[in-house]
């Protein structure tokens, strides 16, 4: 059978990445021109070449490249000189990316990118970016190894076998049909989100002090009114485009998680979100490392919490610190429950978490302050030896920061902890920046665990504990530092499952 | 934990940590050019020759403690791995996560007739710095046999 082409939209695609090239190109040719002083009929010439290259090798991609949506798996051709053939099996694929901008939909088409767990490069296994919708069902189809479902009004064949095949389900495994569990976004939440994610609360009141107090302190040193005006010229400028910054991330957080659902079918998530361009991202179960319930403290104080999944592929990138979304907000004390319906082996509740005994929480605040005590060192050491006026501000500035390291330290020592839920599920929490997360691994995708101890954390029985879980396509080491050692130890026993 | 690495690594660490003197050299030699060409502030070259000095006397004198410490262990079911001197760790890799074991040498470590030993789950990767070569062998036979057969059965 012979592959198909993309659609002819690839080529915009294509010739975006190619012309960019070009373009510098041209930039450096017509650099070396006007330094040479290299006016003729020549230069033309070159630039001219230069576009006619480009314009062929897009034509030549575009028209080497062909795919085959086989019974088993994906078969991409592509190349001239170095010809590649790639075969991707359905059961290989961990996730399945769809991505439409607005000015696809009226051709219905779609960018198509599939994933495997295969971890040689950093770039998509298949990238086809620009194919009719119809491509992405029938795969998507292929590989949970039902009947495409998605017009079943026009086939009223094709939706008596999906019926079946489900009702079929429903006897087999009646706890997956139950209901396909989904979500959808609403408009509150989406705000409370989208606020939220930008933490102005925190900033506005930050600033606010700051307004207060600096024109105070700068009108001492300043020698006349005039600077006085211009340093608040300057200081209401710089608000000004941090609000503006504010704005844009806020609306570009609304656009991107705009009309955000997640569903739930037999074995597969989707997620789907966006406005300008709707991102579809689906993945099996089975395929999910852990899950990831993450809270900013200002999303504690508002008892909100995000829910991601980490999984062997990048089509999270771009999302929340990079990970798949799969409820951008909810009440976290109705986290698990809520997240249950799609994750089966969830907790019905959270369990008693080991905490880091209190004995050892000063270590991290010692650690945070002595980390920031080295760093201001160093700024004090410049500051002392090349601008001696400002050491007096250095110096309170130095100060606030140690507080603010204190504050750091304070506030990861509460949030380490550690629990065993079950012979199979392990729980952890950690927290950076004012930031914390709570890890809900499986024993199944645990790669490896370590235990670490300095020899001064010998004696009082301390231990840094390393769990390590496939993320993207790198590695999500989880750690909880200075937990008592026989909490460490009972962790790495119930991996090894030895005694 | 039972099984220590061959006493020859300790010959293969103190190498290595004399090879630093070499590198901080050559970091030298780059700030030194830099002087010369772009007038760079020679007391810059005071941080190599530090350094030059401070990383080979303190990664000689860690030899014997991380020669001490070094162990490793095989089960039916999991690697262990046990190293470092000042800041010690234990490390499980259970066989069913064992994606992949290589293999390889340097120059140095030929010189001594050892091989390191990589073992790689799908995501992170474990060293044993150095065992001999059948012992090697034998290792990454066995951690494989391990790992298949924990995976027909799963």
């Amino acid at each position: 059978m012979k592959g198909k082409h993309l659609a002819p939209l690839a080529l915009v695609g294509m010739g975006v990445k190619e012309l960019r090239s070009a373009f510098w190109a041209v930039v450096a040719v017509l650099a070396l021109a006007s330094k040479l002083d290299w006016w003729t009929i020549w230069l033309g010439l070159i630039v001219v070449a230069i576009i006619v290259i480009t314009v062929i090798a897009v034509a030549v991609r575009y028209w080497r490249f062909t795919y085959l949506v086989g019974d088993d798996g994906l078969t991409i051709n592509s190349g001239l000189f170095e010809q590649k053939t790639q075969h991707i099996p359905y059961s290989r694929i961990q996730t399945v990316q769809r991505q439409q901008w607005f000015f696809m939909r009226p051709f219905r088409l779609e960018s198509l990118t599939i994933e495997t767990a295969s971890h040689k490069d950093e770039e998509a296994e298949a990238s086809l970016l620009a194919v009719p919708v119809a491509v992405g069902d029938q795969i998507e189809a292929l590989r949970t190894g039902k009947q495409p479902t998605t017009a079943p009004a026009k086939d009223p064949e094709a939706a008596h076998t999906a019926e079946l095949a489900e009702a079929l389900q429903a006897i087999t495994h009646p706890e997956d049909v139950a209901a396909d569990p989904t979500y959808q976004i609403n408009a509150h939440d989406l705000n409370l989100y989208a606020l939220s994610s930008v933490g102005f609360v925190p900033i506005i009141v930050f600033l606010l002090a700051l307004w207060q107090r600096l024109p105070d302190d700068a009108m001492t040193d300043a020698a006349n009114a005039l600077a006085h005006l211009a340093f608040l010229v300057v200081v209401a400028l710089v608000i000004g485009a941090l609000l503006l910054g504010l704005m844009v991330t806020y609306l570009s957080i609304l656009q991107k998680f705009y009309h955000f659902t997640l569903t739930r079918s037999a074995q597969q998530l989707t997620t789907a979100r966006g406005y300008f361009k709707r991102n579809t991202v689906s993945v099996r179960s089975a395929h999910v490392q852990a899950v990831r319930i993450k809270q900013s403290i200002l999303r504690q104080w508002l008892h909100l919490a995000t829910v991601q999944v980490l999984i062997a592929s990048n089509a999270g990138q771009d999302e929340d610190d990079d990970e798949l979304v799969l409820m951008p907000v909810l009440r976290d004390d109705a986290a698990l429950t809520t997240m249950q319906p799609y994750i089966d082996w969830l907790p019905e509740e959270v369990p008693d978490v080991r905490r880091v005994p209190a004995g050892n929480r000063w270590l991290f605040i010692r650690n945070a302050v002595l980390i920031w005590a080295g760093i201001l060192l160093a700024g004090g050491l410049a500051v002392g030896i090349f601008a001696r006026t400002w050491l007096a501000p250095y110096l309170v500035l130095a100060a606030v920061i140690l507080l603010f390291g204190f504050f750091q330290g304070r506030y990861v020592s509460r949030s380490a902890g550690v629990a065993i839920v079950s012979p199979d599920l392990l729980m952890l929490e950690t927290g950076h920046y004012f930031t914390r997360e709570r890890f809900l691994v499986r024993r199944a995708n645990v790669q490896a665990v370590e235990l670490a101890q300095s020899i001064w954390m010998k004696k009082p029985g301390r231990a840094h504990l390393t769990v390590n879980v496939r993320k993207g396509n790198s590695n999500e080491a989880i750690e909880v530092r200075y937990l008592d050692l026989k909490t460490a130890s009972a962790v790495r026993d119930w991996f090894t499952r030895e005694k | 934990m039972q099984e220590k690495l061959p006493a020859a690594i300790r010959k293969v660490w103190t190498i290595s940590a004399l090879l630093t003197i070499f590198w901080w050299l050559v970091a030298a030699a780059g700030l030194f050019a830099g002087h010369i060409l772009w007038n760079w502030p020679l007391w810059l070259l005071a941080f190599p020759a530090a350094l030059a000095v401070l990383q080979p006397i303190i990664m000689l004198s860690l030899v014997p403690y991380r020669y001490q410490f070094w162990r490793y262990r095989i089960t039916d079911t999991a690697v262990y791995m046990q190293k470092g001197a000042i800041i010690q760790s234990e490390e499980a890799v259970p066989i069913t996560r064992v994606q992949n074991v290589t293999l390889s040498s340097g120059p140095i470590l030929r010189h001594f007739q050892l091989q390191e030993v990589n073992i790689e789950t799908a995501s992170t990767s474990h060293k044993i710095d150095g065992l001999t070569k059948p012992v090697a062998e034998k290792l990454r036979d066995q951690i494989l046999l391990l790992a298949k057969e924990a995976r027909d059965e799963g």
